[in-house]
């Protein structure tokens, strides 16, 4: 048992990826057992995630030398607080989705499931990996594991599908090579591609205009893959046309890792004083945030296809938490931080009624939304919830989060970014109340026609269990992590946020 | 200034190919061609990489016989570039894979891979 | 489980009880006798609870709850105190009345939805007990949310295009005001890191930090927040929600919502900025200023309205900036007035509303002028809207008088003549408003040809010679109305003779003796 939780960091990938091959084995076989499989793997892998954060709570910071190489001639995993929290949710969130994925995939693409499953581990895999690695050409390979696993996840969806995952393909690997070329860079002038070595070796070099370069590579690269305005232009169209089940995998996590990301290239690797102080690169994405949030409302404002809709709110949120970053102050990175996880709560939340109403409807529209608080009363209220969180109603989750990035905002003095924080919380208001109206007022219709016979449409047919519980525990989980965020920031936040800001 | 040219041959080449890269993949209209685009942008990276490696009058990196001495490391070529680079072409492939087999699907659903034409069918 | 019927977690019971009765009453949808029984229970029940506190408040002082840590010094608290006690008091003793009258009015009129306007109804209420009840601002803005939000389904319960739009204005108005006042929080617990309840003031360190200005304008953003409340300019939300079905609208204007803006406006006026700082900065005479100008303009649109519920909606929106001027003269008796006019308001403003809402289920009728001689065929509903209307202008013996008393002796105490001046003016003006209705329904002749509704009306008094005989087919139905009335309407009257019923006046006293202290 203790050389197993010794080893958790490397079983946290190694389990989905192996468990990618077999589940293609045993598809062929049986096609019945993938999903099993699929859920036993993804339970692993979310046991091997908690006893590292557990272990990273008690003993600090874990390092894990792959194959017993020394750093820096061999790939390192290194969890500390950050990674551990980001790794436990992520394997959460792809647990619940993949419990939730049955019904939806049988029902939009039931020839492929065993396919569709073995690349939904390769993408668990991938962001896993990214999450993990203390490495960084590591993480570009783990980086296009998920992202090719995305392409192709993405593009056997519905019609419009693969002309949108192309589009992401090439969006996603000018991204990708990007931040190659910032690794080439870092390499030429450190010699090293550990990102703890490069912590050591690089404040001499901070005057470097190769440095400048490559940090200028990494951070475009970066947004690119966590859709920051301008660079989102692949995002509503991607999501908005994939199957369900990969929408509700994708949307929470690939741009939320792509957040984690720029805070480990701009705080760990090059110390916060660089990013900071020397390049003012903080103010600068303090700006593109706000844009983002001001954007990401405005279009989202503008869709009648709910799905789409809740894409633009997606780049809205990583607008808070660029921003969040870009207020360069403890606070707004705790809330950023504590953001990252409260969004992909919310945003798995909405995607995985958007794929149930789907599954009802066979619809994403807005309109499909008619009567829901009647046909299909616990799915409303889960929705009703994920809105709740959004707009940052307390108890939920989102105020919290909100909560520290307006006042890591007021802290720093960019009104800028408080006023399109507040403002996009109305937005989001309007948003949410629109589609409530839709699902709430249908008793004065149905009462006219005097319960002579309910109509088709408003008669109570709930979605299946298996895509419910997932729904219900997310939601829960909104609200205990809203209540006791307290204990989640003292314990690992505070350790989380990077020193000397 | 022309020392600057010639003595950095190699960055300039890799840059060139990925700017031609890059050209293709935003300003060609068929998609084939963005791919190819795609693949020379990445060669090019790839090239990049590579060109680091290089060491004046240096060998490839294996040693022939083990004498369980130290290797001047100066008489061979970085040997890590080149397996990252490794690592990269099969990223490479594979992702050109990807792409070709999601034109295929937009093949056979719009009859043709020109940018514009689609647009226009999703457009109605 | 004795600790939990102990004193220290009654608040947390008196929480509880809302949210408990909500559910139950989600689930007892199929089965309305069940359903509406859980709201009579569940009322009951919470009034019980808040009275069951107020002997201990009285001797001992504030019940201290709290429940767990939302920020770093700030906790999910409840803090008992005597000023949230005579909130609570009202709106739970007032939920009991109408949730009676909305069975009557409801099934009267056969209105759809009702689980959900129970629903909301009970949420409502959690939301009311919880601002009055709460220790700190965060608090008090989480129950904040909990009642817009919930009170949104009732305003739009028609779900007739206007009663949506109605609906949305609403929605607008109010969350709109939750951001201000959440940007408000946020500032304070910048300058001085709490954003607990004090009698006097927690702001007054952060005088030396930051310039007046800065703490003049947060003032002004927390009376944004505030848009409950009503004040002119950003009132108008008000008067469209009278869209909403009268038990709502009677809940709207009587108990919680504008209660709880005005609620919010005195505790930030005495327990947040105290009442030293409000000296200094020189903001109780803007405070009064522009309640003022609310009170005159209320009361002027207000004789040029129709619609008998519009009309108590700008007569709403005057007495409420009149609690506003109470507590902008920053004296005891003044504030005084203003914490014993929200209790007294109450129980006036809802007997004028659910009259309206009798005489619309018996009649039909909206308009002031189809309304001739509706007071021989309502007798006892028009009685009950007369003492009332009495009150409204603070004439004796109905409870406005105490409070309207206690305006003007505070506003000669603090030697306020203009802001006296205003109160009288606006007593005046409510008489010119409110008389005409009570002559209308009175003195004027039953015109011959008109429609009534068959099934419920009253026995007709023959008073002149027209004599309609009438049937009384759901007279029990008629009783759930009518008793909720009578009884709001008798304890308007019986507060003016004893005020310190419910130890009403007790609390107000002790609330000053608190806040005034010091000086």
């Amino acid at each position: 048992m203790e050389r197993i939780i010794s080893h958790s960091p490397v079983l946290i990938v190694v389990i989905p990826l192996i468990s990618a091959f077999l589940t293609l084995v045993i598809g062929l076989w049986k096609k019945r057992l993938c999903y099993p499989f699929v859920i036993i793997a993804l339970s692993l892998s979310l046991f091997s995630c908690i006893v590292t954060l557990n272990t990273v709570m008690k003993s600090g910071t874990i390092h894990y030398y792959l194959g017993n190489w020394d750093p820096p001639w061999g790939i390192e995993y290194v969890v500390d607080h950050l990674n551990a929290l980001v790794l436990v949710f992520v394997s959460f969130i792809s647990l619940m989705v993949a419990i939730y994925s049955k019904e939806s995939i049988e029902q939009e693409i039931p020839e492929k499931v065993t396919f569709f499953y073995t690349v939904f581990l390769l993408q668990v895999t991938g962001l896993l990996g990214i999450v993990i690695t203390g490495d960084m050409f590591n993480l570009y390979v783990f980086l296009e594991i998920a992202s090719l696993a995305g392409y192709a996840l993405i593009a056997i969806g519905e019609d419009g599908a693969p002309f949108a995952s192309f589009r992401y393909v090439v969006m996603g690997t000018i991204g990708a090579c990007f931040y190659l070329l910032g690794v080439g860079y870092l390499y030429i002038m450190t010699g090293s591609l550990n990102m703890a070595d490069l912590t050591h070796l690089l404040p001499n070099l901070y005057h470097s205009k190769v440095i400048m370069v490559a940090f200028v590579f990494f951070i475009v690269g970066v947004a690119i893959k966590m859709a920051l305005f301008p660079l989102h232009a692949w995002l509503p169209d991607a999501y908005t046309h994939a199957p369900s089940a990969v929408s509700a995998l994708l949307a929470p996590l690939m741009t939320k890792v792509g957040v984690y990301v720029l805070i480990r290239i701009l705080f760990t690797v090059f110390r916060p004083e660089f990013p900071i102080k020397i390049l003012h690169a903080t103010d600068i994405m303090a700006w593109f945030g706000t844009f983002a949030i001001l954007f990401g409302g405005i279009m989202a404002l503008s869709q009648t296809d709910f799905k789409r809709m809740l894409c633009y709110i997606i780049v809205a949120e990583i607008g808070y938490m660029v921003g969040g970053i870009g207020m360069a102050n403890a606070t707004a990175i705790k809330g950023a931080i504590f953001h990252i996880i409260n969004d992909m709560f919310m945003a798995a939340c909405l995607f995985l009624i958007a794929g149930i109403v789907m599954h009802e409807t066979g619809g994403h529209d807005i309109s499909d939304f008619t009567g829901m608080f009647r046909r299909m009363p616990f799915t409303a209220a889960i929705f009703t919830i994920g809105a709740l969180a959004v707009i940052g109603v307390p108890p939920t989750c989102g105020f919290f989060s909100k909560w520290y990035l307006l006042l890591g905002g007021i802290q720093a003095r960019h009104w800028g970014f408080v006023m399109a924080l507040l403002l996009c919380t109305l937005i989001n208001v309007a948003l949410f109340f629109r589609v409530i109206d839709k699902g709430l007022y249908v008793h004065a219709l149905e009462h006219k026609l005097e319960h002579a016979s309910e109509p088709k449409e408003l008669q109570f047919h709930e979605a299946p269990l298996s895509m419910l519980i997932p729904g219900f525990i997310i939601a829960i989980a909104i609200f205990l992590i809203g209540i006791f965020n307290q204990a989640i920031l003292k314990n690992i936040i505070e350790f989380a946020v990077p020193s000397g800001l | 200034m022309l020392d600057f040219i010639i003595s950095k041959y190699n960055y300039w080449i890799y840059i060139i190919l990925m700017m031609m890269g890059f050209y293709g993949m935003i300003a060609k209209k068929n998609l084939i061609k963005k791919v190819i685009g795609m693949n020379i942008f990445q060669t090019a990276i790839i090239l990049y990489f590579i060109s680091t490696a290089a060491k004046k009058g240096a060998t490839i990196p294996i040693v022939e016989h083990g004498h369980g001495e130290a290797v001047h490391a100066i008489e061979y070529v970085n040997p890590l570039p080149h397996v990252l680079m490794l690592t990269a072409i099969v990223v490479m492939v594979s992702t050109l894979g990807v792409a070709l087999a999601i034109l295929i699907m937009i093949y056979r659903r719009y009859n043709t891979l020109e940018e514009d034409e689609i647009l226009q069918v999703k457009g109605k | 489980m004795t600790e939990l019927l102990s004193i220290n977690y009654r608040p947390l019971l008196a929480i509880l009880c809302p949210t408990i009765v909500s559910f139950l009453i989600l689930l007892s949808g199929r089965r309305p006798n069940l359903r509406e029984s859980w709201t009579i229970i569940g009322s009951i029940l919470l009034f019980l609870i808040v009275l069951s506190m107020t002997p201990f408040v009285l001797r001992e002082g504030p019940i201290k709850c709290s429940l767990f840590k939302l920020f770093p010094g700030i906790d999910f608290a409840f803090n008992v105190d005597a000023f949230g006690l005579i909130f609570a008091t009202t709106s739970s003793c007032l939920w009991i009345l109408v949730s009676l009258y909305s069975i009557g009015y409801m099934r009267g009129l056969e209105e759809h939805a009702q689980t959900r306007y129970y629903f909301c109804f009970a949420l409502a209420i959690l939301g009311a007990t919880g601002i009055a009840l709460s220790a700190n601002l965060v608090t008090m803005f989480i129950f904040y949310e909990i009642l817009t939000i919930s009170t949104y389904p009732l305003v739009a319960h028609d779900e007739t295009p206007e009663a949506i739009y109605g609906g949305h204005k609403y929605l607008a108005y109010l969350l709109t005001a939750g951001v201000f006042f959440l940007l408000g929080i946020l500032v304070i617990y910048f300058l001085v890191g709490t954003t607990d309840f004090n009698p006097h003031g927690i702001l007054k360190p952060a005088l030396g930090s930051t310039s007046r200005l800065v703490l003049q304008a947060l003032f002004f953003v927390f009376m944004l927040g505030f848009m409950k409340a009503a004040w002119m300019p950003v009132h108008s939300w008000l008067p469209t929600a009278m869209v909403a079905p009268t038990p709502v609208s009677a809940l709207l204007h009587a108990v919680a919502v504008v209660k709880a803006g005005v609620f919010g406006i005195i505790r930030t006026v005495c327990y947040v900025y105290g009442i030293d700082l409000m000296h200094e900065l020189g903001l109780g005479l803007a405070l009064g200023f522009l309640a003022s100008f609310t009170i005159i303009v209320a009361n002027l649109y207000a004789i040029g309205q129709t619609n008998l519920k519009r009309l108590l909606a700008y007569s709403t929106i005057n007495q409420l900036s009149l609690i506003i001027l109470g507590a902008a003269i920053l004296s005891p008796m003044a504030v005084t007035g203003a914490m014993i006019h929200i209790p007294f308001h109450g129980f006036m403003k809802i007997t004028l509303f659910l009259c309206a809402g009798a005489i619309i289920v018996a009649t039909g009728k909206t308009e002031i002028y189809q309304m001739a001689g509706i007071g021989r065929q309502m007798p006892k509903t028009m009685l009950a809207f007369t003492i009332a209307a009495f009150g409204m202008c603070g004439a004796p013996p109905v409870a406005g008088f105490i409070s309207k008393w206690h305006f003007c002796l505070g506003a000669i105490q603090s030697g306020q003549i203009f802001f006296l001046l205003i109160i009288l003016v606006g007593s005046l003006l409510d008489v010119i408003y409110l008389f005409p209705v009570i002559r209308k329904a009175f003195f004027e002749k039953i015109p011959k040809i008109e429609l009534y509704k068959e099934d419920i009306e009253e026995k007709v008094e023959v008073f002149g010679s027209e004599k309609l005989e009438v049937v009384e087919t759901k007279r029990p139905l008629y009783l759930f109305m009518i008793v909720p009335l009578s009884v709001t309407a008798i304890f308007s009257l019986i507060l003016c003779l004893f005020p310190n019923t419910f130890h009403i006046y007790d609390l107000a006293q002790m609330a000053i003796k608190d806040i005034f202290g010091g000086m």
